[in-house]
C-alpha cells in the first residue's frame, strides 16, 4: 500500500467533447458524440475522429501565445489542460506551493503534427522548407514546449520554478497512464511533493494513416464492448491531474494504487485472455490494498476493437470473476486520444468521485454483448463510486491500471 | 533543442548494483574528430539473443541493435527475477518514422504497409524485449532528448529498491540516418566550435541493475551541471570522436566505462548533450 496518502487537487483536460473538464461532463451527459470527419488536415482517411475544435491559432490565441514561437499542437493542447489542472490545484488548496514538484507528460507522437508540415514541403530536397518546425519533433519538446508556457500567473510562475523533475513517457496509448504512475512513485519516494502529471497527442496524418494501415480504424462510430464493434476512432487532446502529498481537505480524491504490466505477446495486439491486463488490474488492487469489491466502477480502456475489447472483458472476469463492477469506455465521446486519453480519462474519473457521480459516464452505441463474455457495460444508473479503477493499454503490450479513491 | 529535461539528484537509500551490462556503438579505430561524418555501429548478428529468424530479419536496424543489446545484458538472468524493463530513445526509429511519413506522401495515403508505423513506436524495443523474453513485469519508455535516460535510470533505480532480490534492465538507443544528420547540421544540433559539427553517432547501452551485491556499484544519479567530489571524471566528450554524439551518449559511454575501469569512484558525465545526466560508480 502507498506509504504516503496522494492527493488529486486539480484536474484539466481538453478534448473533441469540450475545451475542460466541466464542458466535457456536460457533452457527455447529454449523450451525444462529437466524433466527426477531420477537417483540420486534409486525409483521404474517411472516419469519424474526436478532433479539438480550435486550430492552432485560435488555441494560441487563447492561450496568449505570440503568433512567432515554435509550439505544436501538442503542446498546445497540453498547456491549456495543464494550466486548468494548476488553476483548480489553487483554488482548492487555497494556492498551496510545492517544496519540489516534477512535470511528467506522456505523447505518443510528440511534435508530429508540425513535423509532417515539414516532411511535405520538402518532397524535392531535405536542403528546402523551414526546419524550425521539426526542432520540436520529438516528444521531450512538446513536453519543454508546456512547460515554457504553461505560467499563466505570478503564482504558477513560482510553482514552475520549483519543478525540479521533469520527464517524457511515450509508451504509445498508454503513455499518460504510465507518467501518472511515475508521478506517484516520485512522490513516495520523497523525490518531490507535488507534481503534475498525464498527457497529450494531436491527431495528424501519420498516426491516422498508421492506425489505418492497422485496419484497426472503425469508419463508423466505435461501439466498445458490442458484439458489432468494428475498430477505433481516432481522437486528441490533454489532460492532466495534479498529485500531491500531505493533507488536502478540497482534493478531488486519492490515487490509492497503480500498476504496470507488460503482455508480453504482439507488438500491436493483445492476448485474446488479457494477461498483461489482467495482471496490471491485480497489481493495482494489491499496490492500493483493496480487493476486487472494494471497486465501485471500472474505466475500461474500451476502444472498440475486436482485439481490446475481448482481451479486457476477459481480463475483468479473471480480476472480478462474476462481480463485474460497473464499467464503461469514453472513446465515443472523446475518440482515442492515445498518449492523452488516460491524462484526460483519469481528469474524468477524478471528477467523478469528487462530484459522486458517475452518470455522465454511461456507455455509448452499445446494443448487444460480446458473445464469449455476455458483459453489458454501465447504462447510467446513478452510482456513489467509492473507488474507480482506470486503464490504459498500448503497443508493445504495456498495460498501466490506476485506481483512485474518495477520501 | 534545449535542454529543459531536469533531473533530480537520486541517491538510493541502499546500495544498488551493476550487474552487467552491454554496448553497441561504433569501433575504437575512428578518423578523428575533425571528421564529422556518422559513427555507425559494429553489429554483432544477434542470432544467440534472437533466435527468431523472421522476426530478425523483419526488424529494423535500429531495434535489431537495441533489443539485442537488452537481451545481451540479461542472457545471463532468469526471467522471472527481472522486475522492470525500462528504456530511453532521444529520437526513437528515425529509419522507420521517415519512412512512413514518405510513403504515405508517395502513395497518397493508399495501401501502406503498417510495419514502419509499428516500429516506429518508441517503446517497440522494450516491448519486444519483454515478448522475447517473456517478462511480464514493469516497462516504460522516456523519450526526452538526452534527460530520457536520466529518467529511465531514475526510475529503474526506484523500482530496483521497491523489489529487493530482483534486477531492472535499463538502457537507451538511437540511430544516426543521413535524414537525422542532414537535418540536424540545419538546425544547428552538436555544433563543435562555431563552424564545426560534432560527428553524430549511432549506438546504444544497456546495464542490469540488482540489489544482490556486485563488484560494481551505481552510487547516484545527477546532472551532469552538478558537480561531485571524485577524482576520476569521465567526460563523455572524451568518447565521442569515437562513438559520435546522439541523445543515448551517456548510456553508450557508460557501458565502455563498465568494460574499461576496474577500480575506485568514477564520476561519468554527459558534458557534451544540454540537460544530460551523469552518474557516479563505484568499482572495488
Amino acid at each position: 500500500m502507498a506509504s504516503r496518502r496522494i492527493y488529486v487537487t486539480g484536474i484539466g483536460a481538453v478534448s473533441a467533447a469540450g475545451g475542460n473538464v466541466l464542458d466535457i461532463v456536460r457533452t457527455m451527459s447529454s449523450g451525444k458524440s462529437p466524433l466527426a470527419r477531420v477537417s483540420r488536415f486534409n486525409t483521404s482517411v474517411n472516419v469519424p475522429a474526436g478532433e479539438v475544435p480550435d486550430n492552432d491559432d485560435a488555441l494560441r490565441k487563447e492561450l496568449g501565445l505570440p503568433g512567432e514561437i515554435t509550439v505544436s499542437r501538442t503542446s498546445l493542447l497540453g498547456i491549456k489542460a495543464v494550466r486548468e489542472a494548476l488553476n483548480d490545484h489553487f483554488k482548492r488548496t487555497g494556492g498551496a506551493l510545492p517544496g519540489k514538484a516534477a512535470f511528467i507528460s506522456g505523447t505518443s507522437v510528440g511534435g508530429m503534427d508540425l513535423s509532417e508540415v515539414f516532411w511535405a514541403s520538402c518532397r524535392n530536397s531535405l536542403e528546402e522548407g523551414d526546419p524550425s518546425s521539426l526542432s520540436v519533433h520529438d516528444p521531450g519538446a512538446s513536453t519543454d514546449g508546456i512547460r515554457e508556457y504553461a505560467p499563466d500567473s505570478p503564482l504558477a510562475g513560482e510553482f514552475w520554478r520549483r519543478v525540479t523533475a521533469s520527464s517524457t513517457v511515450s509508451t504509445a496509448c498508454s503513455s499518460a497512464g504510465n507518467a501518472i504512475m511515475l508521478a506517484a512513485r516520485m512522490i513516495e519516494a520523497g523525490i518531490v511533493d507535488m507534481a503534475i502529471a498525464g498527457g497529450t497527442d494531436s491527431l495528424c496524418r501519420f498516426t491516422l494513416n498508421g492506425f489505418n494501415s492497422l485496419r484497426i480504424l472503425d469508419p463508423e462510430n466505435c461501439r466498445p464492448f458490442d458484439i458489432s464493434r468494428a475498430g477505433l476512432n481516432l481522437g486528441e487532446g490533454a489532460g492532466y491531474i495534479v498529485l500531491a502529498s500531505g493533507e488536502y481537505g478540497g482534493a478531488h480524491c486519492v490515487l490509492s494504487g497503480w500498476a504496470n504490466a507488460d503482455d508480453a505477446y504482439h507488438q500491436t495486439a493483445s492476448t485474446p485472455e488479457g494477461t498483461g491486463p489482467s495482471l496490471a488490474m491485480h497489481s493495482a488492487l494489491e499496490s492500493a490494498g483493496l480487493s476486487p469489491e472494494d471497486i465501485s466502477f471500472i474505466n475500461t480502456h474500451g476502444t472498440g476493437t475486436p482485439v481490446n475489447d475481448l482481451a479486457e472483458s476477459n481480463a475483468m472476469l479473471e480480476v472480478f470473476r462474476e462481480n463485474v463492477p460497473p464499467f464503461s469506455s469514453l472513446k465515443p465521446f472523446i475518440g482515442h486520444a492515445l498518449g492523452a486519453s488516460e491524462g484526460i480519462e483519469a481528469a474524468l474519473v477524478c471528477y467523478a468521485l469528487s462530484e459522486g457521480q458517475c452518470g455522465f459516464m454511461r456507455s455509448l452505441n452499445f446494443n448487444t454483448p460480446i458473445p464469449e463474455t455476455g458483459l453489458v457495460p454501465y447504462d447510467g444508473e446513478e452510482i456513489m463510486p467509492r473507488s474507480i479503477m482506470s486503464s490504459a493499454f498500448g503497443f508493445g503490450g504495456n498495460c498501466v491500471t490506476l485506481i483512485f479513491s474518495r477520501q | 533543442m534545449k535542454g529543459m529535461c531536469s533531473i533530480p539528484v537520486f541517491i538510493p537509500e541502499r546500495p544498488v548494483y551493476i550487474a552487467s551490462h552491454s554496448c553497441i556503438c561504433p569501433p575504437a579505430d575512428h578518423p578523428g574528430i575533425s571528421d564529422d561524418s556518422p559513427r555507425l555501429a559494429e553489429l554483432p548478428d544477434f542470432k544467440q539473443v534472437i533466435t527468431n529468424a523472421n522476426l530478425r530479419r523483419r526488424m529494423g536496424r535500429l531495434l535489431r541493435i537495441a533489443v539485442g543489446c537488452g537481451l545481451t545484458a540479461i542472457e545471463n538472468v532468469d526471467s522471472a527475477d527481472v522486475a522492470g524493463i525500462v528504456t530511453a530513445t532521444g529520437l526513437g526509429f528515425m529509419r522507420d518514422t521517415v519512412d512512413f511519413a514518405n510513403i504515405l506522401l508517395d502513395r497518397n495515403e493508399e495501401l501502406l504497409n503498417p510495419a514502419p508505423f509499428m516500429q516506429s513506436t518508441f517503446n517497440t524495443a522494450s516491448g519486444y524485449i519483454a515478448q522475447i523474453r517473456s517478462i511480464h513485469s514493469y516497462n516504460t519508455t522516456y523519450v526526452h532528448r538526452s534527460g530520457g535516460f536520466g529518467a529511465a535510470l531514475l526510475d529503474s533505480l526506484m523500482l530496483c529498491l521497491s523489489n529487493p532480490g530482483k534486477g531492472v534492465l535499463a538502457g537507451a538507443f538511437d540511430e544516426v540516418t543521413p535524414e537525422v544528420d542532414l537535418l540536424r547540421r540545419r538546425l544547428g544540433v552538436w555544433r563543435n566550435g562555431a563552424d564545426g559539427f560534432l560527428p553524430a553517432g549511432e549506438g546504444t547501452g544497456f546495464i542490469y541493475l540488482t540489489d544482490s551485491e556486485c563488484s560494481v556499484r551505481l552510487v547516484g544519479l545527477y546532472p551532469a551541471s552538478m558537480e561531485v567530489d571524485c577524482d576520476n571524471v569521465v567526460e563523455c566528450s572524451g568518447y565521442v570522436a569515437r562513438t559520435g554524439v546522439s541523445h543515448s551518449l551517456l548510456a553508450v559511454v557508460l557501458a565502455l566505462v563498465l568494460s574499461e575501469y576496474h577500480c575506485g569512484r568514477v564520476f561519468v558525465r554527459d558534458d557534451v548533450n544540454e540537460g544530460g545526466a551523469a552518474v557516479l560508480l563505484d568499482f572495488n
